[in-house]
């Protein structure tokens, strides 16, 4: 996982919006990072915090919500939080779990001045 | 202070895929080659060489990317190695959703190598990451000793290459040195075996390797 | 990047035409291998005669300064 590249393309985008925003100052970055995108928050933050030097960035915060990997069973309808990526439905036996949440890599929200 | 909504992806959606099953593989102790070269290379013959000298050693799975046919499947299966087949029907790569459907469905906790056999192409595989450890290229000599500099992505982006077919070597116009110069003029370091499939030159070499990564991959 | 079947990014590469003061037969050779030997450069071309260069590269995986870094690093002038 390069999280130098994760790094780049959360400024890009902030600095994007920021841009068509008019504004002068980023101080917040809200990212959605879910459970299954195997993400190395510490390395992301230095990653980031390197990279936004001499940008309106600059000094910006990382706010990160971590979202769960939950999964529906195809078979039963139940929902449960998948451990260890084991896709099966616990309950079924032959239920396919499918992802309903916890691989989202977003950018959620800015904090501007 | 402002807030500004933005809701957006930071990766492709590819990359994002790739990404997950790289911490998927990860957390399961599996290492993952992306097999890729010609129709006609000698990818499924180097894979059924590599099952005959490892599957007693390494748990191995393998993965087939083709468009139509489970042919190469079948030549796995043979061997007892547990597969699956991908039919693209008309996709000319594997893509990091596919690979992730299918894996999500196998024991990957009994796993230490896993192979994906790639879809007979040397253009758009390199392109599109599904997951892998190291990409790994299978030349044969028959396709003629310009194509590196022709196709030089897949050489770049590959750990190590495989130049098959060196048995008949004497029927062709291949220039060894020159061939072996170029890959390494575009990617300097990389490893180059010379191997055929026919004679078994250079497959132990080719596993050798192979469990090295795996060990590697284990020991994080 | 393939355009016969539309898969790939839409061509990430920028093609670069540069014209070098100071080639010799050995070392138009010695840049072409240079700039091959860098990760996002895929193609060179080089006429050593009139110092015309071509490359293709890959800006993401490559910086230009890399590329520019590769002829002053043996004296020779590369103007675009």
């Amino acid at each position: 996982m390069h999280e130098m590249a994760l790094a780049e393309g959360i400024l890009d985008i902030a600095l994007d919006y920021a841009k068509q925003n008019e504004a002068k100052r980023i101080a917040e970055v809200g990212l959605l990072i879910g459970e299954m995108s195997g993400v190395e928050q510490e390395s992301l933050r230095f990653s980031f915090d390197m990279l936004v030097k001499g940008t309106i960035a600059e000094g910006a915060k990382l706010v990160i919500k971590d979202v769960p990997l939950m999964g529906k069973c195809s078979k039963c309808g139940k929902e449960f939080h998948i451990e260890h990526y084991d896709f099966w439905c616990p309950e079924c036996k032959d239920g396919v779990l499918t992802t309903i949440s916890g691989r989202e890599m977003k950018v959620e929200y800015l904090e501007v001045d | 202070m402002a807030e500004i909504q933005v809701m957006k992806n930071i990766l492709g959606e590819n990359d994002r895929i790739a990404a997950e099953n790289q911490a998927m593989f990860a957390a399961k102790g599996v290492y993952v080659v992306n097999l890729m070269g010609s129709p006609g290379a000698g990818k499924t013959s180097v894979l059924e060489k590599t099952m005959e000298k490892l599957k007693d050693e390494l748990k191995m799975a393998v993965i087939e990317g083709d468009l139509f046919t489970s042919k190469d499947a079948d030549r796995i299966e043979r061997h007892g190695v547990p597969v699956i087949q991908i039919n693209t029907a008309g996709g000319c790569h594997l893509d990091a959703p596919m690979v992730q459907k299918v894996a999500q469905q196998m024991d990957l906790d009994n796993l230490d190598l896993l192979i994906v056999e790639n879809v007979g192409n040397l253009v758009c595989p390199a392109e599109f990451a599904v997951g892998e450890d190291d990409k790994a290229v299978v030349l044969s000599i028959t396709e003629g000793d310009d194509k590196p500099l022709k196709y030089p992505l897949i050489f770049k982006e590959s750990a190590i290459a495989m130049l098959n077919k060196v048995d008949i070597l004497p029927y062709c116009n291949f220039n060894m040195e020159s061939a072996k110069e170029d890959i390494t003029t575009l990617h300097p370091g990389m490893k180059v075996l010379e191997i055929s499939c026919t004679t078994g030159q250079g497959i132990d070499e080719w596993c050798d390797w192979l469990k090295k990564k795996v060990a590697e991959k284990k020991n994080g | 990047m393939c355009k016969e079947c539309g898969c790939g990014e839409t061509n990430g590469n920028t093609r670069l035409q540069f014209f070098v003061k100071g080639y010799t037969e050995e070392n138009a050779k010695e840049v072409e291998k240079a700039l091959l030997g860098l990760p996002g450069v895929l193609f060179v071309h080089i006429h050593a005669h009139d110092g015309e260069t071509v490359v293709d590269y890959a800006p993401a995986k490559t910086k230009l300064m890399d590329i520019i870094g590769v002829f002053s690093a043996r004296g020779l002038e590369a103007a675009l």
